[in-house]
């Protein structure tokens, strides 16, 4: 089968000569379609560096990244534009929410990049806060609602434009257990139920855990790389874990 | 996103953060204001002055005078007189006026003067009256009266008619701050009416009284600075009668010679091959002297064109510095809106469409300033029209002028200009959002 992230030699060094720091260092990852992964690490340890890199964010100073088999290197800029926003939901540990614009415009963001119709936005949109269980709070300023809310609006937009791929950077890092709970139910949900590829960054070893596959990033290189026996958890999988 | 998308969403952005919007629009406001003020201002002084013009007939008309005429007025306001040659042939003529006379040979030269038209040339004289009676309330006005060839005149009428020259019956119209004063209530009810024009001879203090029937009320003019205009049969008799005394005195070919003079010749030129500079020269070169409705005209242009000048620097100033105010309202935006950028630019946003999104903001700044400029120039324009129409204001005799006018033709090219120049403005902080990196900017605190 063939991979739907796959990269190869995937190098990337910040600064010039005597002050250049290698963040990453010939890495390899082959993800599968359906798949959820954790990329684990201490912070500097380089998984943030990866993850921008896979989802595009951010070119490879050597290497390259090939996204359902299609080498990206060569794509010009509005061809990672467009592949990020059409194939791509991103779910970040800040939220990144306009304060002042509704739910519901946030959420239809994606779609406004991408040019749909103002009906179909809306649409879509409202079948993304439903997805979230957030229906009822389409017309709140995002300032009022609280981080597990918040992080949940976070989640229907990166699922509105029905991508394949969820990037997540530590996205129950600014959530109580309860809250961090409900953020990774959701995602595992979708990944389980639609078969979203989950990408997901963290230094939380119980989050990881729940992923199919583990890959540990120390000092900008893969220290080690787990698998989980079963391909894809399972309700009661994820309800043990959290009991351990 | 679409076009439509870029301006609500940056409109939506610009109105964010009220304040500083607002005072960013106020300083685009004032040098707005101030540019759609003097555009205002110089489209109702050149409406005016061109209602004026075609009043006379269009810029062809020229009214031609002895050269000595025009010596004699800047001897008489020169600061200190020399002593001047007696010079009999140059002397002015013994009548009651003491008018320069304009030669038999000098007006047919003047026919044949190259851009003047031949047919039109009119020759006429001073004709003086010593005070005219109401009808209504028997009130007497000292009065001025003047005459204009056929046809050379078009003026901006109340109501009647314009004096005719071929009729045998006397003729007379008055501008429209007479009829009050001589007790009728409205033009209409002056129409009909005859007033008695009386002449009393400075010797003999014996009155000529001729009643000329009031055929029309015309709008203030500045061309006929308000006097009266008779017909030519009128005029005849009356500077007939100015003579009487002298006919007694005088022998009679020279009685004769001072009936038939001329002093003042009104003639149209073909303003469109012939400059009024060139025809004056012409015309220099065997002693007479003119003035056309450019001299007139140009006083007042100039002192506008000057009005205007002083205006548009004060709007090119502040408008400057509204610009200036542009750039640092959006470096503020980009500043306060970094993640903003990061996250669209995350999620797909081309560079350019960031870069547009900013760009309109700045257009948007420009658009709304001069809109508030126009609006709030519309309301201090017109409540000023209002205010020098009142009784005893500058412009209460003249109705017709708007010292402001405003219209669609010459505010459009302003709002327009308004949005490149913010625009301009608003390129150096839009191309630094767009050239923000998704990573740092999603990173930055």
């Amino acid at each position: 089968m063939q991979p739907i992230i796959e990269a190869k030699n995937l190098s990337k060094t910040y600064g010039k000569r005597q002050t250049s720091f290698r963040a990453l260092k010939d890495i390899d990852i082959k993800i599968n379609a359906g798949e959820s992964v954790a990329i684990i690490g201490k912070s500097g340890s380089g998984k943030s560096t990866l993850m921008h890199l896979l989802a595009l964010l951010d070119r490879p100073t050597s290497g390259n990244i090939y996204i359902n088999g299609k080498n990206t290197t060569k794509l010009k800029k509005s061809e990672l534009n467009y592949l990020r926003n059409q194939e791509f939901g991103f779910v970040f540990q800040q939220f990144f929410m306009n304060a002042s614009d509704t739910v519901l415009e946030n959420v239809m963001l994606p779609l406004k990049i991408a040019k749909s119709s103002p009906f179909r936005r809306k649409e879509l949109a409202l079948d993304a806060l439903k997805t979230v269980g957030l229906a009822d709070k389409a017309k709140n300023r995002a300032t009022n609602l609280s981080g597990g809310q918040k992080q949940r609006t976070c989640i229907a937009r990166a699922i509105v434009n029905n991508p394949k791929i969820i990037f997540a950077d530590e996205p129950t890092g600014n959530l109580d257990s309860a809250n961090g709970e409900k953020i990774t139910k959701l995602l595992f949900g979708l990944n389980r139920e639609k078969g979203v590829t989950l990408v997901i960054v963290t230094h939380d070893e119980d989050l990881a855990k729940l992923c199919n596959r583990t890959i540990r990033i120390s000092d900008g290189k893969i220290s080690a790389e787990t698998n989980k026996n079963s391909a894809k958890p399972t309700r009661e999988n994820i309800t043990r874990e959290k009991n351990q | 996103m679409t076009l439509f998308d870029l301006i609500k969403t940056a409109n939506h952005n610009l109105f964010k953060n009220k304040l500083r919007t607002f005072l960013t629009l106020l300083a685009i406001l004032v040098g707005s204001f101030a540019i759609i003020t003097t555009v205002a201002i110089q489209s109702g002084v050149n409406n005016f002055l061109d209602k004026q013009v075609s009043s006379f007939g269009g810029n062809g008309f020229i009214e031609i005078f002895p050269k000595s005429l025009g010596e004699d007025l800047t001897d008489q306001t020169s600061l200190v007189q020399k002593p001047k040659e007696y010079n009999p042939e140059k002397s002015t003529s013994a009548g009651p006026n003491k008018m320069p006379a304009i030669t038999e040979e000098q007006i047919e030269r003047v026919k044949h003067t190259p851009g003047i038209i031949s047919d039109s040339v009119m020759a006429g004289n001073f004709a003086s009256l010593t005070y005219v009676e109401s009808p209504e309330n028997k009130k007497q006005f000292t009065i001025n009266t003047s005459i204009f060839p056929t046809g050379s005149a078009d003026f901006d009428m109340q109501s009647g008619r314009i004096p005719d020259n071929n009729s045998d019956s006397y003729e007379i119209m008055f501008t429209s701050d007479w009829t009050e004063a001589l007790g009728f209530s409205n033009p209409e009810d002056a129409l009909g009416k005859s007033v008695k024009l009386v002449y009393i001879d400075e010797y003999t203090k014996k009155p000529s009284e001729f009643s000329a029937k009031i055929v029309g009320i015309q709008n203030p003019s500045v061309m006929t600075s308000g006097s009266p205009i008779i017909n030519q049969t009128l005029n005849d008799d009356i500077y007939t009668a100015n003579l009487k005394s002298y006919a007694s005195l005088l022998p009679a070919d020279e009685y004769n010679k001072l009936k038939n003079e001329t002093h003042f010749l009104a003639a149209t030129y073909d303003y469109e091959k012939y400059s009024s500079a060139e025809i004056k020269s012409s015309l220099e070169d065997f002693g007479l002297t003119a003035m056309t409705i450019e001299d007139i005209i140009g006083t007042i242009k100039t002192f506008f064109d000057a009005l205007a000048a002083i205006l548009n620097a004060f709007g090119a100033i502040a408008l400057l510095a509204a610009a200036i105010g542009i750039i640092n309202t959006l470096f503020m935006a980009v500043q306060e809106r970094t993640r903003e950028i990061g996250l669209e630019k995350a999620l797909g946003l081309s560079s350019f469409k960031v870069f547009l999104e900013f760009s309109i903001e700045a257009i948007l700044i420009g658009f709304w300033g001069s809109l508030l400029g126009i609006a709030l120039s519309t309301i201090a324009g017109n409540a000023l029209n209002a205010f020098l129409h009142q009784p005893g204001n500058y412009l209460a005799d003249f109705p017709s002028f708007n010292l402001v006018e405003y219209s669609p033709e010459s505010i459009l090219p302003i709002v327009l200009l308004l949005m490149t120049i913010s625009f301009i403005a608003g390129t150096a902080p839009a191309r630094a959002a767009a050239k923000k990196d998704p990573i740092d900017a999603l990173r930055y605190e």
